[in-house]
């Protein structure tokens, strides 16, 4: 029952930052504050590779259910609080930040569980929860491009050696949402229809957000819209983050099956509670129909340290590649890449400016998941 | 009117899914899709990314209609569209009864073409096979299993190589090939030396019918020599669309040095569904050395267990397979369930 309850952590944080908004003042800085507090609490938490041993769906969902609508309800009361509370400027920069860092964590785990079901409503709920980082077509590119291509130089979502957190971020967002309005005009045009009819996705996402800021006008006036809109184009880039986390620097080749080590995955114990197994990456990848609770880690798996933590770091890229980034890597290409995927790997070191870091042990890499081959 | 209230009130009527060539009903559940609902019942079905973007899974839809969890046209060309073809992972049945077929990888034999491919990176795999990386003007599309015929121009004649990595939905431009250096040799002898690296060759592809077929038979593979390329091909591309059968690979080589791509055929037993048997056997390895093995012809090591029901998948040199197929049919093994390639070269003409 434990592992159940653990899971509302996220949703709490939301509350907690929901019922700052309401009272105004100070306790606006809760949303943002809840940043630090979790990374800082997460690098002293143990690392937690357990599995969970959960059964009943409705009760594993109902926390993910309520990140997710909690999304608009956050951006609603922060409005209301705009509106009818005595915010200082400070106050305000501090509401829109923290409304940008709850869309991004836990806003885009939660959206991502709803999305990958297979049910309506569900996936409904998810692709319009997006709506808080301005990205209701979000599902389309993410299947496409990244579950499809993911680390290789096709996927948009894998970032390359020495790129920087804030250049990937311009970039994917310019080509995912290149990408998505293509996907679906592709689609549509195999389908018989206009490329860009009424039946493109677009035109619901516009929808979706003229109408989110039409409540959020309701409560608070065009200030709210302003720092509310401010919030979300934030949050936009922001979100891309994740994939820096998660796939920064990987390296498969086109075509090669994807494999437990094409991810990285962050086992801290609040990074997987409150960001709802998203960061417990590689199953996920191999199989998009498992839900949260039943992603089993890898436990052979390169140890990286809370994602928050990450999202903390990337902030300072000499701070994130000597820390965090780089020792990873090493110890990757020098221990899990193929023989072609080492290959790839230097080259894009080489490209980077970085060291060769390489053992010259090609074709002897030890293999973790290689079993013993039975012999006559 | 009380069927639309039915519809909402009610409780659900199952839905049946029909799968052929199997000709298994299953129960898909509310919200569950065809993939699901077949790997929840044990049906061994092609699939991969479960996102409907690699097209694994494509079936033809014969009868009833579906939903889109992920609009098809995403991954589907227009022509499969129109050819009624669904992604079973992301469809969801709407009737009471839908009736879908897998199609087996025979059905999208592609035309051969011609193409101008150049020699892009050599590896010595042992003292006389070279594996050799080609790349082609434009991607190639092939069935797991078939080759393509190389020509240096102004040469007499094309030689026959067959691809030895996993076909690519999208055709493949860099294709490799498993070369044994024949002594003498016109071709081999220059490729060996370097002469040919970058230069352009005349290529034909693809070519010939080896290739797995559909169902869940278990599979007994046989490779002699540089015979492991097509098998490496089809055994790389069934683990990818985890296509779930036993497996059994016999190897026969000459001695430990002619072994090669063992981290390659690990990575497929370690990931692959059902049982993988790897079993190299070795005819010339010296008495005294460290070989724990199995020892003798590759032929030999054929065990009736695994036999049962099986499909035998042979390549290698004319005698292996001659002696194999006899030892097949021996362990019961239908003849019409024996597919093989014979790997002849300029020392048998």
């Amino acid at each position: 029952m434990w592992d159940y309850i653990k899971y509302y952590f996220a949703p709490m944080v939301q509350v907690l930052a929901i019922l700052g908004f309401y009272g105004g003042g100070h306790y606006t800085w809760i949303a943002i504050g809840a940043f630090p507090a979790i990374a800082i609490l997460d690098a002293l938490l143990p690392l937690d590779q357990a599995e969970r041993k959960m059964k009943s769906h409705f009760w594993a969902y109902l926390p993910v259910w309520m990140a997710t609508l909690s999304l608009p309800v956050m951006y609603f009361v922060f409005a209301w609080s705009v509106g009818n509370n005595d915010l200082t400027g400070l106050q305000m920069a501090a509401g829109v930040m923290g409304l940008a860092w709850l869309s991004v964590v836990p806003g885009v785990p939660a959206t991502h569980e709803l999305y990958h079901s297979r049910g309506r409503l569900a996936r409904f709920v998810g692709r319009y929860g997006q709506v808080a980082f301005l990205d209701c077509m979000r599902m389309e590119v993410h299947v496409v491009g990244h579950h499809r291509d993911v680390g290789t130089a096709e996927d948009i979502d894998t970032a390359a050696r020495g790129l920087n957190l804030y250049r990937f971020v311009a970039r994917s967002v310019v080509e995912s949402v290149r990408w998505e309005l293509k996907l679906d005009a592709d689609n549509l045009e195999k389908r018989g229809y206009g490329r860009y009819s009424i039946r493109h996705s677009l035109w619901r996402a516009l929808l979706a957000i003229v109408v989110f800021q039409a409540v959020i006008y309701a409560l608070g006036g065009w200030t709210a819209v302003g720092l509310c809109l401010t919030s979300m184009v934030i949050a936009r880039f922001w979100v891309e983050a994740f994939n820096y986390y998660q796939h920064f620097g990987q390296v498969r080749v086109v075509g090669a099956p994807i494999e437990k080590r094409h991810v990285w995955n962050h086992y801290g114990t609040l990074s997987r509670l409150y960001a709802f197994e998203i960061t417990n990456h590689a199953d996920h990848h191999l199989n998009s129909y498992i839900p949260y609770y039943k992603l089993v880690p890898d436990r052979e798996a390169i140890i990286m340290p809370s994602i928050i933590v990450c999202f903390l770091s990337g902030f300072i890229p000499p701070l994130w590649y000597s820390a965090i980034i780089k020792p990873a890597l090493k110890r990757w290409d020098n221990e899990y890449a193929s023989p072609a995927e080492r290959r790839l790997a230097r080259e894009q070191n080489r490209q980077a400016g970085w060291e060769d870091w390489f053992d010259d042990q090609d074709g002897r890499v030890t293999r973790p998941d290689a079993p013993s081959m039975a012999h006559g | 009117m009380r069927s639309f209230l039915q519809s909402i009130f009610g409780k659900a009527k199952p839905k049946q899914v029909r799968i052929l060539p199997q000709d298994v009903t299953i129960t898909v559940d509310p919200g569950q899709t065809l993939l699901e609902a077949a790997l929840a019942n044990g049906v061994a079905y092609p699939h991969d990314c479960t996102v409907g973007t690699c097209a694994s899974c494509k079936t033809r839809l014969k009868q009833g209609s579906v939903r889109e969890a992920t609009p098809f046209g995403y991954t589907l060309s227009k022509a499969e569209l129109d050819a009624g073809y669904i992604l079973a992972c992301q469809a969801v049945p709407r009737d009471e009864l839908t009736v879908v077929e897998i199609d087996p990888p025979s059905a999208e034999m592609p035309v051969a073409e011609k193409f101008s491919a150049t020699v892009v990176a050599t590896e010595p795999l042992t003292h006389d096979i070279l594996k050799v990386t080609v790349r082609a003007d434009r991607p190639v599309h092939y069935v797991a299993g078939q080759y393509a015929s190389l020509r240096v121009p102004g040469s007499s004649r094309f030689r026959c190589y067959s691809f030895a990595n996993a076909p690519q939905r999208k055709g493949r431009a860099d294709l490799e090939f498993y070369i044994r250096k024949v002594p003498g040799g016109e071709f081999t002898e220059a490729l060996f030396r370097g002469e040919l690296d970058a230069r352009p060759l005349e290529m034909e592809a693809p070519q010939g019918a080896f290739h797995l077929r559909g169902g869940g038979a278990p599979m007994v593979c046989i490779a002699g020599g540089s015979g492991l390329a097509p098998l490496i091909s089809i055994l790389e591309h069934a683990r990818v669309n985890r296509i779930k059968r036993d497996c059994t690979l016999l190897f026969g080589a000459r001695t430990q040095g002619d072994l090669y791509q063992l981290d390659v055929i690990r990575n497929i037993a370690a990931n692959w569904q059902g049982e993988f048997r790897f079993i190299p056997v070795l005819s010339h390895e010296p008495d005294a050395s460290s070989w724990t093995g199995a020892r003798g012809l590759v032929t030999e090591q054929i065990d009736p267990r695994f036999c049962k029901g099986a499909e035998g998948y042979l390549c290698g040199p004319p005698p292996m397979i001659d002696a194999a197929i006899e030892r097949l049919v021996g362990h019961g093994v239908p003849l019409e369930k024996i597919f093989y390639d014979k790997f002849t070269d300029g020392r048998n003409d």
